[in-house]
This record gives structure tokens, C-alpha cells and sequence, in this order.
């Protein structure tokens, strides 16, 4: 096996294949899909097996897990459905971020509530005007006592809709002072009185479903303001190295997901006579395939372990990021060539990897803001 | 009461097999080990027998290179509280395992010794049955459904002609049919828990225990590849080829 992980993590990794084929074998994984519904047995599974507590400290009843560790769950979850590793993100990094940036009260009552599945958490950022320009939102939160009232508009939220779900939101708290220095992160239920969720019709992720959100003087307690009033950035640039980095690691599993669908059809798939694998047009694209998701899994895990071992890994868990984002799109694009007219017929799996990964290039940071970074990194900074 | 399980490490079910180009065995470089099957089936009922109060501590064993560590882990896991793991590169036969299985009872002590039925790697369904032989403890084989008493053991047996229930007298020797449980996965909580569990290492010679092997492997091929059928027009025809080209009526 794979001498760059332990005993138990090649048990957790078993386990969460495991809990994936038992959970969520493929014409499950088809049904939800095509029924556009959000898997909450799936959830309570994960909740069950204490995926949810892997990643946080044991003080606040977490398991203490690595990053590598989150990155193989993320990895292991993507292989199934990108769609389904944004469930897993989403509770995940937004519970870090309370972790990180929370006091002690905020963390007692977060995350034992998010580990137990009790509740769910789930990112929102964008604004119809605020994509990339993080700073540019507009959405606003204005103290009344010991409130706050939040008014604007929110897109492109990932599972911002689910049950029991609490959505982690950016707002303005100071619109005068620089634009990235006036935003704070609130906690907000969504089902609070005065939010109007509607979820769009994208492309692909459609468990997880993507949705807009109305924000109509919305009251929130002050006490659901996490890191402190105009602290918002500060709670971003936290959590964007583990973030990136599991992001990349479920962007390695699917892209896995489809060399290993791709493979098993080229071997079964025969035409002229003989299984299509054989022919060196089709050979060659699943060895440049297998290749590239070898790389893009390796730059990830060396970034896993930078973390964990506490480096300034920003530089590289972009190019990881970057890469793995980018080799998914690539892989299911040639999964669904070397498919053909079966690739594009929706009773075939293929074709939702090839839906949810064109998004993998521009959700979390664009391809063409990870490289503005790196090449930023490397002291190429725009004047 | 204490429990031994026996677990063997075995080239995971859903691998396809492949013969080494020399003959001399099927090919083990990265191929994916499990968990015989079997044996998850034994060491989950242990938990559940350790959970229903009938048994306070589980000892999971496994034989063979260091990769079976993993194995072990897997047990500890699960829910089993330490392993043992006897180190030899030796390919061991039933009787050397039954042997060591022994050698480590006189140790442990245990009521109940639960192993699986057999290994799906070399399909022997031998190793419980010898033990008790050799410790001249009752035998309960292919188990489907167990009940034990502060000294005996109620077990259902699938047999040849439908199920068979015994008692006998702890301790005892019981080997696990397909239809006892569904083991579970290892839980994350115990995952991160069995990294903190012990496992002994110790060797054939420690314990005494002769395991060369007395089988000599002169060669291993593939199964004959079947041959495509023909589809026939009539009976009439059937009957023709039958009778003249395989001449069997």
C-alpha cells in the first residue's frame, strides 16, 4: 500500500469508501441527482461514523484528525460525487473557521451542535457584484442593541438551503473604511425570519443544491458574530489554506472517480473486435489521465502535510488547488470522449462528472485568481 | 470471559486474481490486503457478544509478514481491545496455524477461540476444526447463530440439509458462516482509539511452534478459460450432437 500514510489512515480511508458504496452506491448517487435532492440519510451516516468530528480538537469533542486526514475523507467522498464532497466541506470548514476565530462560548455551543449533526453549516460569500472582488459585497449588518439587522442579497450559496442549516455569511459592518476591512462573518439560521432562499438552476451539484438568498432586516443576536466586528477577512485567510487544500483533495477523488469509470469502460467497451482500451489512441489518453491525477494527488498531499507540520504552504496549496481543479475538468472532458454517445446519455455517470467539474475551476477561487496568487507569490505582483 | 479471534490477512475480495508468470503462486505486489471476510464476521460477533455483556475482553491474532499488523489494527478498530501478532514469513499452513493458535491459548486463556470457516484465499476450512483437535475442546463449525452461557454455547449450524443447533461446553472452538451478522466498518471515534491499543509481536520459535511447511506448491494456473456455447436449431439437433460429438447418451 501507500507508505506515505498510516495504519489508520489507510482504515479511515477504508472506512469512508466503505460508508460510501453502503450509503451511497451509484444508482443512488443517479436517483438524488436526477431528483436534484439533498442526501440527509447520507448526511446522518457521515454524522454517525464521526466523519464530522474528524477535523476538530478533542476538547470540544472533535477527534483531532490531521489535515491529511480530512483530505483523504474529502478524497474518498469526491470519488463518489464532487456534489456530495460540498456537504462535506461546507460543515466542515465553516465549523473550523468557529474553531479558529470563535470564543470559547461560540465554540461550546457550535460545534458539538454541527459534530451531532444537529445542525449543518454552509458558506456564503458572493454577491451578484462580489465574485472574485470579495471586498466589493454590500450586503450589510447594522448593530441595534444587542442585534443585528442584516439586509442584502447573497448568491451562489452552496447547501444554503438544506434542513437545520446555518448559514456562515459575510456581510459589511463598516461600508467606509477599505473595502476588505469592513466585513464581519455572522451564524445565521435559514429559516430567521426576513430570508428568502431560492435555489437556482445550475448546471450540475444539484444534491447540494446552489441558491440565492434575500436578506429582509433579518434580526441576528450579536452573540452570532464570529472574530470580532470587522474581522471578516481576517476569519477568511484562517481557514484558506486547509480549505484549498481539501477542496484540491476532493478534486483528486473525483477526478480518480472518472479515470476509474473511464478505465473499467475502455476495458468492457468493444468495438472492431476487441475491447476499445487496447486501441493506443484510447490506451494512451487514460495513461496521460492516470498520470496527471497521480501528479495532482501527490502536490496535494505534500501540501496536507506542510500543514499539518505547521509551514506557510499558501503558494503551494494554490498550484494545488489550481492543479486539481483543473486535471478534474480535463479527465472527465476525455472520460466523456472516450464514452462516447454513452458518456452523453444521462442514464451514464459520466456525464455529472463532466457537469460538476467544470465548475471545480471556478468555485473557491478561479483558476485565474489561483495563478494571479502564485504568480504574486513568486514576485510578479501587478503594478 | 475472554474471546480469541483469529484474523488472516488475504488479498481483498473484490481484486481479481492473477497466476505469477512463473507458476509458483498468484501475484501479492500491490495488490489490495484485507480482512479475510470470514474473520470480520468473527470478530464482530465477539463485539457483539462483548457488548451484550457476555464477554469482557477481545484478543484479535493474526499470522504472517508485518502487513498483518494492518490487519490487527483493522480488528482493534473494529472494537477489539489487543492483538497479538506472530511474525514469520513463512506461507502457513492450517495445522502450523492451529499449532500457534494453541501456543497462544495456553497463554491467554480464553472461553471462546471464533475464527472464520475458512480464508477465501486458499479455501482450506481447516484451521478451527484442527485446533480443537489438538486442544480437544468441542467444536462448533459454519456457524449462523450463537448464544453462550456462563458455560456453554448455543450454536446454530448450517449444515448440508438445512440447520442444526448444539450446546457444548465452553470452552470451545466456533468457526463463523456467512449468515451469523453484518460486521460493521470501523467507526472514525474507534479508528482514532485503536491507534492507542497494544499489539505483542512475537515469532513461531518464541512459542515453539515447528511451521515449515509440509506441502510442497508444484504449480499454479489459471481456471480453463470456458469456451463460447452454440446455439442449436431443434431438439432433433441436440440430440444429434449429444449423442455423436460428446457422446455422453
Amino acid at each position: 500500500m501507500d507508505s506515505r500514510f498510516s495504519e489508520e489512515q489507510n482504515l479511515l480511508r477504508d472506512t469512508v469508501a466503505k460508508l460510501m458504496a453502503k450509503h451511497c452506491p451509484p444508482e443512488f448517487m443517479r436517483r438524488i441527482d436526477r431528483e436534484q435532492s439533498y442526501p440527509y440519510m447520507l448526511y446522518d451516516s457521515w454524522v454517525e461514523a464521526g466523519l464530522f468530528r474528524m477535523p476538530f480538537a478533542e476538547a470540544y469533542g472533535g477527534l483531532g484528525g490531521s489535515t491529511v486526514d480530512a483530505c483523504i475523507i474529502a478524497e474518498e467522498i469526491g470519488r463518489v460525487s464532487a456534489d456530495l464532497s460540498m456537504m462535506y466541506g461546507g460543515s466542515t470548514f465553516c465549523g473550523l473557521n468557529v474553531q479558529r476565530k470563535g470564543s470559547e462560548e461560540q465554540k461550546a455551543y457550535w460545534l458539538p451542535r454541527l459534530m451531532s449533526g444537529e445542525i449543518r453549516m454552509s458558506i456564503s460569500m458572493s454577491e451578484p457584484d462580489a465574485g472574485s472582488d470579495v471586498g466589493a459585497i454590500r450586503t450589510t449588518a447594522v448593530r441595534d442593541g444587542d442585534h443585528y439587522i442584516v439586509n442584502g442579497q447573497k448568491l451562489w450559496a452552496t447547501g444554503a438551503g438544506a434542513k437545520n442549516n446555518v448559514i456562515n455569511v459575510y456581510v459589511k459592518t463598516d461600508p467606509k473604511v477599505h473595502y476588505r476591512q469592513g466585513m464581519s462573518l455572522f451564524l445565521v439560521d435559514n429559516d430567521t425570519p426576513g430570508i428568502e432562499l431560492r435555489k437556482l438552476d445550475m448546471l450540475g451539484r444539484y444534491c447540494t443544491g446552489t441558491y440565492e438568498i434575500f436578506f429582509k432586516d433579518v434580526r441576528v443576536p450579536a452573540d452570532r458574530l464570529i472574530g470580532g466586528e470587522n474581522k471578516g477577512w481576517e476569519c477568511i485567510l484562517s481557514g484558506l489554506q486547509v480549505e484549498r487544500v481539501v477542496a484540491a483533495a476532493a478534486d483528486v477523488g473525483s477526478a480518480e472517480g472518472c479515470v476509474e469509470m473511464a478505465l473499467a469502460y475502455a476495458k468492457d467497451r468493444k468495438q472492431f473486435g476487441r475491447p476499445i482500451g487496447t486501441f493506443q489512441a484510447i490506451a494512451h489518453m487514460l495513461a496521460d489521465m492516470a498520470t496527471e491525477v497521480a501528479a495532482a494527488r501527490a502536490l496535494m498531499y505534500q501540501c496536507a502535510a506542510m500543514v499539518d507540520q505547521g509551514e506557510d504552504a499558501l503558494k503551494d496549496i494554490t498550484m494545488a488547488k489550481l492543479f486539481a481543479s483543473e486535471t478534474y475538468a480535463k479527465v472527465a472532458n476525455l472520460g466523456m470522449q472516450i464514452f462516447g454517445a454513452y458518456g452523453y446519455n444521462k442514464e451514464f455517470d459520466m456525464q455529472r462528472h463532466y457537469r460538476d467539474a467544470r465548475i471545480a475551476t471556478v468555485a473557491a477561487g478561479t483558476s485565474q485568481v489561483q495563478r494571479n496568487l502564485i504568480a504574486g507569490l513568486m514576485g510578479l505582483k501587478a503594478q | 470471559m475472554k474471546l480469541l479471534v483469529a484474523v488472516k490477512r488475504v488479498i481483498d475480495y473484490n481484486v481479481k486474481i492473477r497466476v505469477k508468470a512463473d507458476k509458483t503462486g498468484v501475484e501479492t505486489a500491490n495488490v489490495k490486503m484485507s480482512m479475510n471476510p470470514f474473520d470480520e464476521i468473527a470478530v464482530e460477533e465477539a463485539i457483539r457478544l462483548k457488548e451484550a455483556g457476555a464477554a469482557k475482553e477481545i484478543v484479535a491474532v493474526s499470522m504472517g509478514p508485518q502487513g498483518c499488523q494492518e490487519t490487527i489494527r483493522t480488528a482493534l478498530a473494529m472494537g477489539a481491545d489487543r492483538g497479538i501478532h506472530v511474525l514469520t514469513d513463512i506461507a502457513l499452513e492450517p495445522l502450523a496455524v492451529a499449532k500457534l493458535l494453541k501456543a497462544i491459548i495456553a497463554k491467554e486463556q480464553p472461553g471462546l477461540v471464533i475464527l472464520g470457516k475458512q480464508a477465501i484465499d486458499d479455501d482450506c476450512n481447516q484451521t478451527g476444526q484442527m485446533l480443537a483437535a489438538l486442544m480437544n475442546w468441542p467444536q462448533a463449525t459454519f456457524a449462523s447463530k450463537l448464544k453462550l452461557t456462563a458455560e456453554t454455547a448455543e450454536v446454530t449450524r448450517e449444515v448440508d440439509g438445512g440447520l442444526e443447533t448444539i450446546a457444548i461446553k465452553l470452552p470451545a472452538v466456533v468457526t463463523t458462516d456467512l449468515r451469523l451478522n453484518e460486521p460493521r466498518y470501523a467507526s472514525l471515534p474507534n479508528i482514532m482509539k485503536a491507534k492507542k491499543k497494544t499489539i505483542d509481536q512475537t515469532t513461531p520459535e518464541a512459542l515453539d511452534v515447528n511451521v515449515q511447511p509440509r506441502l510442497t506448491t508444484l504449480q499454479v494456473t489459471e481456471p480453463v478459460k470456458r469456451q463460447g456455447g452454440k446455439k442449436l436449431g431443434s431438439v432433433e439437433e441436440l440430440v444429434d450432437k449429444l449423442m455423436h460429438e460428446a457422446q455422453v447418451i
